[in-house]
């Protein structure tokens, strides 16, 4: 019979302790010398795992969760994480309180990358009654926002390198352009496939042992009766959502493009051994899986000689095999026989990351609207911006063909994505330091770059210069934060500030007519939102 | 090397043109042309945008409470 709390098994113990808050332990620990040693490690790797969700990549932590509990240091790594999330905290509370400077502190932010991912979620809810709550919310996701398009251009990035980049994550980083505080990054996403290769296996069981043939089949018979069929009723084929995998994967619709679907299938054949890969047959993608050399797609041993067999799957369409020679039929019907063997083969990341970016383009540029625009979803304008934008990130660091036709491509990108940093997402002036200015030495867009770059940083350094109400000064009537409509064009809008007079440049005033105006160019202008 | 819309943030890239800015997210509007509303809900989309120069939207005053007060502390 227990008499104190040390008589009770150490498992007891745990579970009651597990109810102590972190700050209370170095109390806890004085108690005795077993509270002492039953606390490390187990419940400081409790806390880690409980408190925070995201973590870098660098620091492995899934594989530290499944190790030895002992191998980790979980005490130092909870303090240390614990003072990140503090500086963070901190950070984030100076960017809201002065306009300038902020870029070196969002810098900071999110150099950490997803260690700070936990403390900008937690700034991103704040709650309605918090006194500065539209500022925390906006600063947070624009902060989010560009640590997230930081992981989406490193894959790129690790493509340019050639360093080998599973499908999923090479396409997948297109789903981080519009994640926000939502599921489906690129670990959710690998989780997800290996979670539906599990739920083949009970519903295959001996799917290891098949023929590649058959467990190909087994693959794409297993997608279409899991809902991944094509794009969906309610979709238009051309409609932006069908280009990203992680969409497709956690969306019930599970909506997708030929490209999608034909990565989807390379995922999950290679998570069975299968050398399985899109292939770019024209018009729609499909996908090839090769036996392999010495084995035929039956399994049946040849000599190493043997370059091994071919088959081709359209998941999209159908789970049955098509042959070779269908192939070859079909590109024969679309009169494009010139091009040999050549669209039979493998693809590479790089050129579905790039089709995949044109057909996002595209879709955009299919609405009616050009961006920027508005519509009646904010979020969702938002979110075919950043789409769009994003792409462009793509092309411009996986830019394909001979150096002529990069340097043109770059040529063609680069301005729009510098427009775009400078008035839209200055957050991502890292991104274009050290992504874009190495790729364009030698080009003589890398002065102007590098120009616009230093003339960014300079602006943002520079404290601002207050513009006080004086007596003297031609009355400004108006005030920041004021909300009115516009007597002409009718929109409605927010002052975020005012000149005393019209301060644009000639071209700009002489387009607007702005001295046929009653009042003409000597009355207060406003800027607004 | 840079297009107007590159160099200007009052014209934006259409495609392959650069056009005016009639529909872009900053604008700069004569004091004639202003007409106060006071609101009681500024709206989904201001209150999405704003929080980029405001702290919160303040229903009494039906106005929004500055965060630029480094360059306007009048307001």
């Amino acid at each position: 019979m227990a008499k104190t709390i040390e008589d009770l098994p150490t498992e007891i113990i745990h579970q009651i302790l597990e109810y102590v808050t972190p700050t209370t332990i170095p109390a806890v620990q004085l108690v005795s010398r077993q509270f002492s040693t039953i606390i490390q490690p187990l419940l400081w790797r409790h806390y880690c795992q409980v408190k925070y969700r995201y973590w870098s990549a660098s620091r492995s932590i899934e594989a530290k969760y499944l190790d030895e509990v002992v191998k980790t240091d979980w005490k130092a790594l909870y303090i240390e994480r614990y003072r990140l999330e503090c500086d963070v905290d901190r950070e984030i509370n100076s960017i809201l309180s002065s306009q300038s400077g902020r870029l070196e502190k969002v810098q900071s932010i999110t150099a950490r990358g997803y260690d700070a991912k936990d403390a900008l979620l937690r700034h991103l809810k704040a709650s309605d009654d918090a006194a500065d709550v539209l500022a925390r919310r906006y600063h947070s996701d624009a902060i989010l926002g560009s640590m997230h398009r930081r992981e989406a251009v490193q894959q790129w990035a690790d493509l340019r390198e050639n360093n080998p980049v599973p499908w999923e994550r090479a396409l997948g980083a297109f789903d981080m352009l519009t994640l926000h505080d939502g599921p489906g990054d690129l670990d959710d996403i690998a989780h997800k496939l290996d979670e539906l290769i599990s739920r083949l296996r009970l519903e295959c069981p001996g799917i290891e042992g098949l023929s590649p043939r058959r467990r190909a089949v087994a693959v794409a018979s297993f997608m279409r009766r899991s809902g991944f069929d094509g794009v969906s009723d309610e979709r238009d084929y051309y409609d932006m959502r069908n280009s990203f995998i992680g969409k497709a994967l956690f969306a019930d619709d599970h909506s997708t493009l030929p490209l999608i679907s034909a990565v989807i299938f390379s995922a999950l054949a290679q998570r069975l051994g299968l050398d399985a890969h899109p292939c770019g047959f024209p018009f729609h993608v499909h996908a090839v899986v090769k036996s392999g050399s010495g084995m035929t797609l039956d399994g049946y041993a040849r000599p190493e000689s043997f370059e091994g067999e071919l088959m081709f799957v359209d998941p999209h369409r159908s789970e049955e095999e098509i042959t070779l020679p269908e192939m070859r039929q079909k590109l024969l019907t679309l009169r494009l026989s010139n091009e040999n063997d050549s669209v039979l083969v493998p693809s590479v990341p790089a050129d579905m990351v790039r089709r995949t970016s044109r057909n996002i383009i595209t879709a955009i540029q299919r609405l009616s609207r050009p961006p920027p625009y508005r519509t009646a979803d904010i979020s969702e304008s938002g979110d075919m911006d950043s789409a769009f934008y994003g792409a462009l990130w793509a092309l411009l660091i996986l830019p394909e063909g001979d150096l002529v036709s990069r340097a043109e491509q770059l040529r063609r990108y680069v301005p729009y994505i510098m427009q775009n940093v400078e008035l839209k997402y200055p957050w991502d002036l890292g991104l274009v330091e050290e992504f874009l200015l190495p790729s364009l030495v030698g080009t003589d867009l890398h002065g102007t770059v590098r120009e616009t770059v230093r003339t960014i940083r300079a602006g943002d350094a520079m404290p601002k210069q207050p513009k006080r109400r004086t007596a003297t000064e031609n009355r400004v009537y108006f005030k920041v934060g004021q909300v009115f409509q516009h007597r002409r064009y009718s929109y409605t809008a927010v002052i975020i500030g005012w000149d005393a007079e019209c301060l644009a440049d000639e071209e700009w005033i002489s387009h607007m007519n702005v001295d046929s105006l009653s009042k003409g160019r000597y009355q207060s202008f406003y800027h607004v939102l | 090397m840079y297009c107007k819309c590159a160099l200007s943030p009052y014209y934006v890239k259409n495609t392959d043109r650069c056009t005016r800015v009639e529909d872009s997210s900053t604008r700069y509007v004569a004091e004639e042309n202003i007409q106060l509303t006071r609101p009681d809900y500024p709206g989904h989309a201001l209150l999405t945008l704003a929080g980029k120069y405001f702290k919160r939207w303040d229903s009494t005053s039906h106005s929004f409470i500055s965060n630029v007060k480094d360059e306007y502390p009048d307001d």
